[in-house]
């Protein structure tokens, strides 16, 4: 069964502006997808697209069978912004929970204690976002994606906003929480490594108007560790990810 | 905490009561205005003091002041959340109304006092509308401002779980626009007494609005300084009061946790 399933995607915005155009990409049911490419590649369109929060221009959308909207409806869907969009004025528990009451869906017992602990920030159940750092809200940010028990999930650069060591080091529990709980991915990214280090396919993207230009499969086994990153394979894959980003001999 | 909040915001109340008294009474010395027609703080006192007549002229017509700003504040703030909801909700709301509210708020209302009684009466209905025409508007454009100003992330994201733009107002922009909601209930409450005196004055006949001007044509100058004095108290009782509660809300709605 195929996960994310995108044909003849295109996007204009208003005045004639194209965001992407002629987008086709097939990704088998709970694998991990990224979307790789330079800022203003229309990559986060894509993906708002996929969340229902813009209408295509033209083009068929399939995540998992669904169209984008029966996926709102069904609450198959987590989702998580560069930004962790946290409610201010919630508690980091309060915050987790938003989804299920948009859902209107009752939480279980523990479901919400669990997710805390799952992305490692017990003790800080009744914090509020301005007492945590960058780190922590991102990591509250994925366990209230997680917590409609997502079959599909989707990352606009979830730690894009972070320095370099953090982002690793979340990118790592990412991959562990993705192990754990698996789900159809796709996450907008412009890191080539992170990309690599997540991803079952990369799909690279052109800027102006946005197009892919390969579908690059990571051949590397899983489960993946840090050690993976220094092996040839992965640099061979780097090099080749750099070489269609930024064109040969730059 | 309701004991500690209290004493931050009427604390500093106290000194500039006493600025304001002593402004009152140096003004009158400095101009030389005589104290036939100036009452001086003593002289105000004096009278309210001397005679059970004279508290009850005084209370009695602020008992009805202060019924008729509390009409006026209430209708107003109301009439204000509710428009700026369905601008917030119907964009096309704020594109028609927002241009005829604008006009007709250019119109001052002591011209528009005397078309309103005769539409809405000179019984409570109409001291309503005089009183929540002059709470709305300033009232409408904050909070209208406070509801837009939702972060974009935020509501991304509860429509992206399936929310409705309903859904996205109740959880996002409701209480990011409570701090607006009561930064224009603090200026609705000088607000709201203007348009009961005006009310008053123009349409019923009744209140301090109505007996100043009585006071004044019978020479009675004690009587008026005593008006001025209990309606601008009670002011600023009431600004300090929703200021107290403003405190106490917005403690739940910080982004610390309360403590």
């Amino acid at each position: 069964m195929s996960g994310i399933s995108l044909s003849g995607l295109s996007k204009t915005f208003g005045k004639g502006l194209t965001a992407v155009e002629g987008v086709d990409l097939q990704t088998p049911k709970g694998s991990f997808l990224s979307l790789l490419g330079p800022s203003g590649c229309g990559k986060s369109t894509v993906l708002r697209i996929l969340a229902g929060l813009e209408e295509p221009t033209t083009g068929e959308i399939r995540v998992n069978g669904e169209t984008p909207q029966e996926l709102r409806r069904s609450h198959h869907l987590g989702i998580a912004f560069q930004d962790s969009a946290l409610l201010a004025w919630r508690s980091v528990a309060a915050n987790i929970r938003l989804p299920l009451e948009v859902a209107g869906i009752k939480p279980e017992p523990g479901v919400i204690d669990d997710l805390i602990k799952l992305v490692g920030l017990e003790g800080f159940e009744k914090a509020r976002p301005a007492e945590l750092s960058g780190g922590m809200r991102q990591r509250v940010s994925i366990a209230r994606a997680l917590v409609v028990k997502p079959s599909v999930l989707l990352l606009d650069e979830p730690f894009g906003a972070l320095d370099d060591m953090t982002r690793q080091r979340l990118n790592l529990e990412l991959l562990r929480i993705w192990t754990e709980k698996p789900a159809t991915t796709l996450m907008v990214t412009h890191g080539i490594g992170e990309a690599i280090f997540l991803s079952d396919l990369v799909a690279v993207m052109s800027p102006r108007p946005g197009r892919v230009v390969e579908m690059v499969e990571i051949g590397l086994p899983r489960p993946r560790t840090p050690e993976m990153m220094r092996t040839p394979e992965f640099h061979a894959i780097h090099d080749h990810l750099s070489d269609l980003l930024f064109g040969h001999g730059a | 905490m309701i004991g500690r909040t209290v004493a931050r915001i009427v604390g500093p109340l106290v000194p500039s009561v006493v600025i304001v008294v002593a402004a009152w009474w140096l003004a009158l010395e400095a101009f030389g205005i005589s104290p036939l027609v100036g009452k001086r703080p003593p002289q105000v006192w004096e009278y309210l003091t001397s005679s059970e007549a004279h508290r009850e002229a005084v209370f009695g017509a602020l008992g009805i002041t202060i019924r008729d700003a509390a009409i006026g504040f209430v209708s107003g703030m109301v009439a204000a959340m509710a428009v700026a909801v369905a601008f917030v909700l119907f964009r096309t709301v704020e594109q028609t109304f927002m241009p005829v509210a604008m006009l007709l708020r250019s119109v001052p209302l002591v011209v528009m006092t005397p078309l309103i009684t005769l539409v809405f009466g000179r019984e409570l209905l109409g001291v309503a509308v005089i009183g929540g025409v002059v709470v709305f508007f300033p009232a409408l454009v904050t909070i209208a401002f406070g509801l837009r100003s939702a972060s974009p992330q935020a509501t991304d994201l509860v429509r992206a779980y399936g929310g409705t733009r309903l859904t996205v107002l109740r959880k996002v922009a409701v209480p990011t626009a409570m701090p607006s909601v009561f930064a224009s209930a603090r200026i609705s409450v000088p607000a709201s007494i203007i348009g009961a005196l005006i009310a008053e004055w123009l349409a019923t006949g009744e209140g301090i609005g109505a007996e100043i001007l009585r006071a004044i044509g019978g020479f009675r100058y004690d009587e008026v300084w005593a008006d001025i004095v209990v309606v601008t108290g009670v002011s600023i009782l009431a600004y300090a009061a929703v200021g107290v509660v403003e405190a106490l809300v917005l403690a739940r709605f910080s982004d610390r946790r309360p403590g």
